[in-house]
């Protein structure tokens, strides 16, 4: 009887371990993106031009981007490319005072591929119902040279609402911004 | 273990419940993201008005100008609710007893995306969430105050139903 109790004292707690290194990897899974953003946020301009940005909403087929994630992804580049400190004005989309501003960047994203997940899912099985979007960056001058041009990611694999993923692509974006040099 | 699983499902339950009751009388609605001044994920009310779209939170209070609205969108998604302490709870839960929490802890929910123009022309989108239904009655009041937008209100819920 004593033994039985044991073993089953020896699988709850291996269950409780086995949850808990689980979730811990996923958290290590999420976070390394953001750790490179952080750092360049606390740098200052290293530029010798002084650029500003102008950020466009990002461009999907009909129906292939919800809305909502559309907007979030839109507004979260704002707030993390603000955070970079690589720009002297950050501008939205149609704002009339960057008309006049001699060195400015265009950012540009296209949306590649759009998977709505389920946070039921996540909860579940902790290995389906993951939300991945990804888009193709571009950051051109006003003369259309490109500065940059590359590929982001953004996902919610385990713990978080859908719209999470646009948090992590936009700061995915703004780690490359941060990191490519012009 | 049978004991835990109940205990947490009663509980989840009891702290769904309460919600539900206070979506019927008054709707409680969450600020994705998108309002200047307005906390993320601050919740509050959202009323149309002939002046615009106003979000109150507790410390918090925006309008978006009916004039200045250039498109509006609704949608639906679902999450888990109970937030942090229940996902933290469920993980404690042996045997995947939370993992069997996790079906029982969601719910949908409606969202609702504005786009509008700053006074410099400056593209902005307020993302909100509330319970089911709500999005497209504030869209038709929206519409109704002359707010603009690329999809009626009919179509949105044709699609809906397409789903």
């Amino acid at each position: 009887m004593s033994s039985q109790r044991a073993l089953l004292r020896a699988l709850m707690a291996a269950a409780l371990m086995l949850t808990l290194l689980a979730s811990g990897s996923a958290f290590a899974q999420e976070k390394p993106a953001a750790k490179p953003a952080e750092k360049t946020a606390a740098k200052p301009a290293a530029t010798a031009t002084p650029w500003a940005i102008q950020i466009e909403p990002v461009s999907a087929e009909e129906g292939k981007l919800p809305p909502d994630f559309a907007m979030a992804i839109y507004e979260k580049l704002i707030q993390e490319i603000g955070k970079t400190n690589k720009f002297q004005q950050v501008f939205r989309s149609g704002d009339r005072r960057a008309i006049d501003v001699p060195n400015l960047l265009i950012l540009t994203t296209k949306l590649e591929k759009f998977e709505r997940g389920s946070q039921t899912k996540r909860a579940v099985t902790t290995v389906a119902g993951a939300t991945k979007v990804s888009v193709h960056a571009q950051l051109a001058t006003r003369d259309s040279q490109i500065k940059m041009d590359k590929t982001a990611e953004g996902t919610v694999r385990l713990f978080g609402e859908n719209i999470k993923a646009t948090q992590n692509l936009a700061k995915n974006i703004a780690t490359l911004i941060g990191q490519s040099s012009f | 273990m049978a004991v835990i699983a109940l205990s947490a499902t009663a509980g989840a339950q009891s702290s769904t419940k309460p919600k539900s009751q206070v979506a019927d009388s008054t709707p409680q609605f969450n600020h994705v993201l998108g309002l200047e001044d307005v906390k993320q994920n601050a919740k509050g009310s959202l009323t149309v008005s002939a002046s615009g779209l106003d979000f109150k939170g507790a410390a918090s209070h925006a309008q978006v100008p009916i004039a200045s609205i250039e498109d509006i969108f609704t949608g639906e998604d679902s999450h888990q609710t109970g937030g942090k302490v229940l996902t933290v709870a469920k993980m404690g839960v042996p045997y995947g007893g939370g993992r069997v929490l996790s079906l029982l802890t969601h719910e949908k929910f409606d969202s609702l995306t504005v786009e509008y123009r700053d006074e410099n022309g400056g593209l902005h989108g307020a993302v909100f969430t509330m319970p089911l239904g709500q999005a497209t009655i504030i869209k038709k009041q929206l519409i109704a105050r002359g707010a603009k937008t690329s999809v009626p209100v009919d179509e949105t819920a044709e699609t809906k139903e397409k789903k």
